[in-house]
């Protein structure tokens, strides 16, 4: 009876179901064509029906299976090996593959990873939201009126405005939008050739999305180091404090409930009763934005207690080294001795009662024994005595300010609970913490996170396995640069070979590989490199800031409270005069084009609205490439049809938290005339070349100086004609195969597999800080190449640093961690607007989904208010309300919830414009000044490079009213 | 009685909400014309009204072993599958319009009150809880079927509505005190989960527990000894049954959660859970206290790096432990292997691809012509 009914669907079947769904879609004629392009060749078997039992056994069958994954910014929760499901051409469900090997017997598998969004995308990708052909705007941008148009029209236009604009204005005024989601494989295999031979610019997101973790930079150099999920199994203490794991990490969420079962303690510490609050063992309440106070009290008490874990100190941080009282600035070598090094520290030895300079090549300290807490006076070169003092002997001072009892007045927290937190903390053996990107999209942000930091650096609790604070999770298999970069596969060598002279140089001279591999990154972000050609980067949050006409709504950011000393356009302005922040194309020279790959800006950055009044007009094409349709695609020139995961073969970046490279396969056939971003990118070029042929046009100079070749353009970025549109696998093959991170599976191996864990440390810039070894048989701790082997860290230093010595931190009294009050950004209002990310969706990819928004608590737009703030203005669950400031105003439903702390709102992101009526969205209210410090520059870590060192965004502490309105009033 | 009898434990200390399990099912069983509003799987935040809206106080089960009259839900109650206006947002060529849920007109969805719960601040509280169809031991809906269209399947146990006999009366969905029925207008049938009993009789795991993230669903018989279930229901009895008073002796055994204390009015933590035991006790029995305690103090001896099997046992360190005999994966379902590649028939791309799949009545004329 089964054995025939493998095809449950036959031909015949699925047409008339086809025409069914598109009658009742009463789709336009471009989305569909007519059905008749369905099926082919002979109809499969037809199955008997015997029983009602049938009907759903038929329901559970398929024709093939491939695996694959969703390749977009899940982050912390990227990525899952998925088995797809195709059934009479489509792609009818997914389900985990769950194959993930046991790592060693103590800990629990990764299986069966995955989430209820992953679990849809095969609905999500056939839903009214998919594009399938090229669209050109008809009406007024944003008007909703498109015309169907071939490829060859499309990219015809788009390549001509791109000639005009580059011989008339600059081959910087083309911009890539490159959203979060870019994959570091095969589509930025693509982007990355075009940009780096055209040197038109690519923004860095990274800051402009909220996740450039400033503090973390601060202290250790770099933001990126994160352990597997499954070391937190290992940890006797979990702090959820700036993270809310039950929505954002989904998949790997067991290792934390199950590392309870084990016997660990999870305390959570957040405003609201948060739903990764409802896992742990201690709920501390505190007040939003206060988070550095909390810190500060429980290092005193660290500190009071004698609990400071002196070895680790000594030999990892910055506590012993010397700081000149006159200058507030670290005493050099150079300050000492004739002919002394200006990035040799100093330390009092106690051993020896002697000056000495600190370790410098590695951070062993040897026969040094340094004094913690130490003033003594010391002489310069030129006879000057002057006061010295440990960072340790400054912290201690610090500290004084935050006893539990002042830091409670601060927090809300009470200080016997605080001491309580302390001492849990110095009692456990291993402390690790869930700190996403939350706090560092606070304004004082930055001074939380160091804070937290130190309270790990006092204890020892880094390196360790089941210990560490937890950076920014990235790991990116290593051959994508060296696919992007050189002018052809042969040329690789000879390409990157001349950078050798220069590394070599370096590490003679006692820099580790990891600044210099760092540094590779920065380099993109100062185009003209003669020695090497590369794409170029610029900071999003500032272009949007400075072209965008973000900055705009910053006007009366003095009147906030944000604590700078000066008007806050002086802090940019010097900043881009000393060219501390580089910003290309420079403010003079106006954005003309912008493409946006797996991007949507109108709904992600802060004030948005200001875009489409400032930026839009600007720019004489915006070209959205995507698979649906989303609110940038709504105001674009032209909507690209973008073939989704299950339509192509690609590999991407994961992160450590589940540190397997996951590839996808593709399943079928893109849709329509969808295709993948590198054919697009491929036949964008290949237009261009063909036009400039065309019209004469050889080649023009960048700004900086270096040859742009447009009649060469797909000859050059395809290398000649080697790897060409549709040539998706043989780029991914030839990444996966130019990596270094994977050799024990063959690329067609790991397509069958789906998945392959990492096998060491990629040397790539936006991947190396994690610095440690990825084992097969156990856990992965990031920093231990620090910690175990004693490597300096990429600091001015070269040490977990709590003193920042730039002049920017001195004028804004930040040189020492310490607490800011929250500002009040949008004007004095009485609630402040926190928000988060949403449990269903990412970013915006799932946000109008028809099962989502069914699923989530409300199908549209709505705010999380107290119990007390509710009543205290007369609404009611379900009430429609403005939400105001002084730069913006929007509406939406109120949700009235016990779990929200009063005067505290909450609204979980990634709206869609179009799901706010009546005027204005979420962003309108948002801001997001500018902080002066993250405008530093002309300092050893703090200077822009790939994912840091740029602006970030604050809407944390937006200060907001609301009111209720009546259904239909306008916002 | 059936010989055998499936089971499920849902461990709600690893339950995080996610509802991979309701979308694991929608994609697989209720996607047919007429089953749009349908969730076998459901999970609500608790305290809360749960789905159907109120489904605790419609009635149905047995009191004293007499069956009580029961209310039926409708679709509004269990949350209404809304539709949207992506096409008229998109291509309309009206600039202004909004995206909006039945015109902006809609009810009630089935998560209405996510992540609200119970208590004030900072005395807050609430917990996810997942629900199926029961299986139960004593089904109400095949006692009140007048057609005798339900059945527990002699060899596991399952509850099945046999989709030909029934004539969509609805006395089931009456009768159910879990209201855990749906009725499909379309095919004039009632439809609940089956326990994914495809894949079951191929020795996989249904799709909510295999799909879980959270690792929270344990499948296998009640009496296996060696089997997850038993240990965890029978041997520690940490596991308790939902509403047992309404008398139908479910099959679904729930792990009942863990909560951070409450706090003093100085803000201090106290020793009090703040999830209120009586309001455990309410929903899962008695058997709450004992449950708490034996999680607390094995969880202590775990952490004193002593063995203890029940920890072992929920923790699951290997994941396919979850499910009993059932742990074959999907794909080798021997039924259900991919058609050989040279029988595979080519087919040109769709334009625009939506599944969908056959009704009974589709079916059989699909199968015949």
């Amino acid at each position: 009876m089964t054995s025939g009914m493998s095809a449950g669907i036959d031909r015949r079947g699925f047409l008339k179901s086809a025409a069914a769904l598109m009658g009742s879609l009463s789709m336009p004629n471009f989305v569909v064509s007519s059905a008749a392009a369905a099926g082919a060749g002979p109809l499969p078997a037809v199955p008997l029906y015997t029983s009602w039992k049938d009907v759903y056994r038929s329901q559970w069958t398929w024709d093939k299976v491939v695996r694959s994954t969703h390749h977009l910014n899940c982050w912390f929760q990227a990525h899952c090996s998925w088995d797809v499901y195709v059934k009479d051409g489509i792609v009818y469900r997914e389900e985990q593959a769950g194959e993930y090997e046991q790592v060693n017997a103590e800990l629990p598998d990764y299986n069966p990873r995955g989430c209820q969004k992953g679990g849809c995308f095969s609905e999500r990708m056939y839903d009214p939201s998919r594009i399938t052909h090229p669209l050109r705007r008809v009406g007024p941008r944003g008007s909703g009126k498109w015309e169907r148009v071939s490829w060859d029209e499309a990219l015809a236009d788009i390549a001509d405005t791109y000639l005009d604009v580059t011989l008339e204005e600059g081959t910087d005024r083309t911009i890539w939008d490159l959203g979060p989601g870019i994959d570091l494989g095969v589509s930025m295999a693509a982007q990355g050739r075009f940009s780096m031979l055209t040197q038109s610019i690519g923004l860095d997101m990274d800051g402009e999305i909220g996740d450039s973790r400033r503090g973390t930079l601060e202290t250790f150099g770099k933001i990126v180091f994160e352990r597997s999920a499954d070391d937190y199994f290992y940890s006797d203490l979990i702090l959820f404090w700036g993270g809310n794991p039950v929505y954002t990490q989904i998949p790997q969420a067991h290792f934390f409930t199950e590392a309870r079962y084990r016997g660990a303690k999870i305390v959570s510490i957040a405003p609201d009763y948060s739903p990764s609050a409802t896992k742990s063992d201690l709920w501390v309440p505190i007040k939003p934005g206060t988070d550095a106070a909390l810190a500060l009290a429980i290092c005193h008490e660290i500190v009071a207690g004698g609990h400071v874990k002196e070895t680790f100190v000594k030999e990892q941080t910055d506590l012993p080294l010397l700081v000149r009282s006159d200058s507030l600035r670290f005493l050099k070598q150079a300050d000492v001795e004739e002919g002394g090094r200006a990035d040799h520290h100093m330390l009092w030895d106690a051993a020896s009662d002697s000056l000495q300079t600190a370790p410098f090549r590695s951070l062993a300290l040897e026969a040094l024994n340094p004094a913690l807490d130490v003033t003594k006076t010391v002489t310069l070169k030129d006879g000057q005595k002057v006061e010295v003092r440990s960072v340790f002997s400054l912290l201690r001072d610090r500290l004084a300010d935050y006893t539990p009892e002042a830091a409670s007045k601060l927090c809300g927290v009470n200080p016997k609970l605080i001491r309580r937190l302390a001492r849990e903390i110095v009692s456990a053996d291993k402390v690790s913490n869930i700190a996403q990107t939350s706090l560092c999209k606070y304004f004082h942000g930055n001074l939380a996170e160091r804070s937290m930091a130190l309270i790990f650096a006092l204890t020892g609790n880094i390196g360790r396995r089941g210990a560490g604070f937890s950076g920014f999770p990235l790991l990116t298999p290593d051959g994508g640069d060296k696919f992007a970069i050189p002018p052809s596969l042969q040329e690789a060598a000879q390409t990157f070979g001349k950078l050798e002279p220069l590394i070599q140089q370096r590490l003679e001279a006692g820099d580790t590989q990891e600044m210099i591999v760092t540094d590779l990154g920065r380099m993109m972000f100062a185009p003209g490199n003669k020695l090497l050609r590369l794409p170029v980067w610029t900071s999003g949050t500032l272009f949007w800031s400075v072209h965008g006409g973000v900055g705009e709504l910053s006007k009366r950011a003095d009147e906030w409270g944000l604590g700078n000393k000066r008007p806050l356009g002086e802090y940019l302005d010097e900043a881009l005069a000393k060219q501390w922040q580089p910003l290309n194309p420079p403010p003079d020279r106006p954005p003309r084009i912008m493409i946006s790959l797996c991007s949507n800006t109108l709904r992600r950055a802060r004030g948005s609205e200001k875009l489409l009044e400032v930026l839009w007009p600007k720019l004489k094409k915006i070209v959205v490439m995507d698979w649906r349709i989303n609110s940038t695609a709504r105001h674009a020139d032209y909507v690209l049809p973008v073939a989704p995961w299950y339509e192509r073969t690609s590999l991407k970046w994961v992160t450590p938290l589940s540190p397997y490279l996951t590839i996808t396969d593709q399943a079928t056939k893109p849709l329509g005339e969808s295709k993948s971003d590198w054919s697009i990118i491929v036949a964008l070029s290949e237009a261009i070349q063909k036009r400039a042929r065309a019209r004469g046009i050889k080649s023009v100079q960048s700004p900086q100086g270096l040859e742009v070749k447009l009649d060469t353009l797909y000859d050059d970025l395809t290398m000649n004609g080697q790897f060409k549109e549709g040539d998706d696998d043989k780029v991914a093959r030839t990444i996966y195969d130019l990596g270094g991170t994977h050799k024990k599976l063959s690329w067609d191996e790991i397509k069958q597999k789906g998945f392959a864990r990492f096998e060491k440390l990629p040397e790539e810039p936006s991947s190396i800080g994690n610095m440690c070894e990825f084992p097969e048989n156990d856990s992965i701790v990031p920093l231990t190449f620090h910690v175990r082997d004693k490597v300096p860290y990429p600091t001015s230093s070269r040490r977990i640093q709590f003193f920042v010595d730039h002049p920017f931190y001195e004028e804004l009294d930040e040189l020492l961690p310490r607490f800011k009050a929250p500002p009040t950004i949008g004007g004095d209002y009485p609630l402040m607007m926190t928000g988060g990310k949403t449990r269903w969706s990412i970013h915006s990819t799932w946000r109008d989904s028809r099962i989502m928004l069914r699923l989530e608590a409300r199908p549209e737009p709505y705010m999380l208010v107290s119990m007390a703030d509710a009543t205290k203005r007369g609404i009611i669950d379900g009430d429609w309300i403005r939400v105001w400031n002084d730069v913006g105003r929007f509406k939406c439903k109120a949700k009235v919830s016990p779990s929200l702390r009063p005067g505290q709102t909450l609204m979980y992101h990634a709206w869609e414009q179009y799901q706010f009526s009546g005027g204005g969205d979420m962003n309108s209210v948002s801001p997001t000044p500018l902080n002066p410090v993250e405008l530093a520059g002309g300092h050893p870590h703090l200077t822009a490079g790939v994912l840091q060192g740029q602006n970030s965004v604050f809407d944390r502490d937006t200060r907001i009213e609301i009111e209720r309105i009546a259904e239909g009033a306008p916002a | 009685m059936s010989k055998r009898q499936v089971a499920m434990v849902m461990d709600l200390n690893k339950c995080i909400g996610c509802q991979t399990c309701t979308v694991a099912c929608k994609t697989l069983w209720t996607r047919r014309e007429g089953m749009e509003h349908m969730l076998w799987n459901t999970v609500n935040t608790q305290p809360g009204s749960g789905t159907p809206h109120g489904f605790e106080s419609m009635g149905g089960g047995f009191r004293d072993g007499v069956a009580q009259p029961g209310k039926r839900p409708g679709v509004e109650d269990f949350g209404k599958a809304w539709k949207f206006n992506h096409e008229e947002v998109f291509f309309g060529g009206k600039g202004e319009i909004s995206l909006a849920a039945d015109g902006g007109k809609h009810g009630k969805g089935p998560n209405w009150d996510e992540d609200q719960g119970g208590g004030e601040f900072p005395n807050s509280h609430y917990f996810y809880l997942p629900r199926i169809c029961n299986h139960c031991t004593h089904p109400a809906c095949l006692e009140a079927c007048p057609r005798k269209a339900i059945s527990k399947r002699e060899d596991n146990g399952i509850v099945l509505i046999d989709e030909d006999r029934c004539k969509g009366y609805r006395f089931c969905q009456e009768a159910c005190p879990y209201k855990k029925i749906y009725y499909n207008e379309v095919e004039e049938v009632s439809q609940k989960c089956i326990f994914c009993f495809p894949r079951i009789d191929e020795g996989v795991t249904t799709a909510c527990s295999r799909q879980c993230p959270g690792r929270v669903r344990f499948v296998g018989y009640l009496d296996d000894p060696e089997g997850p279930i038993w240990k965890l229901v029978t041997k520690h009895k940490v596991a308790l049954p939902l509403h047992a008073e309404y008398g139908t002796q479910p099959n679904v055994f729930y792990v009942p959660p863990l909560s951070p204390p409450k706090i003093d009015d100085e803000g201090n933590p106290t020793d009090e859970p703040r999830i209120p035991t009586e309001y455990l006790v309410s929903l899962f029995g008695d058997g709450v206290h004992d449950a708490l305690k034996t999680l607390e103090r094995e969880r202590e001896r775990n952490k004193r790096g002593e063995k203890t099997e029940l920890m072992d046992l929920l923790i699951a360190r290997k994941w396919l432990d979850m499910f009993g005999p059932f742990q074959k994966h999907p794909r080798d379902a021997a039924r259900n292997r991919p058609i050989p590649q040279n029988q595979q028939k080519s087919r040109a791309p769709q334009q625009q691809a939506a599944i969908r799949f056959y009704t009974k009545e589709e079916f059989k004329k699909g199968g015949r012509e």
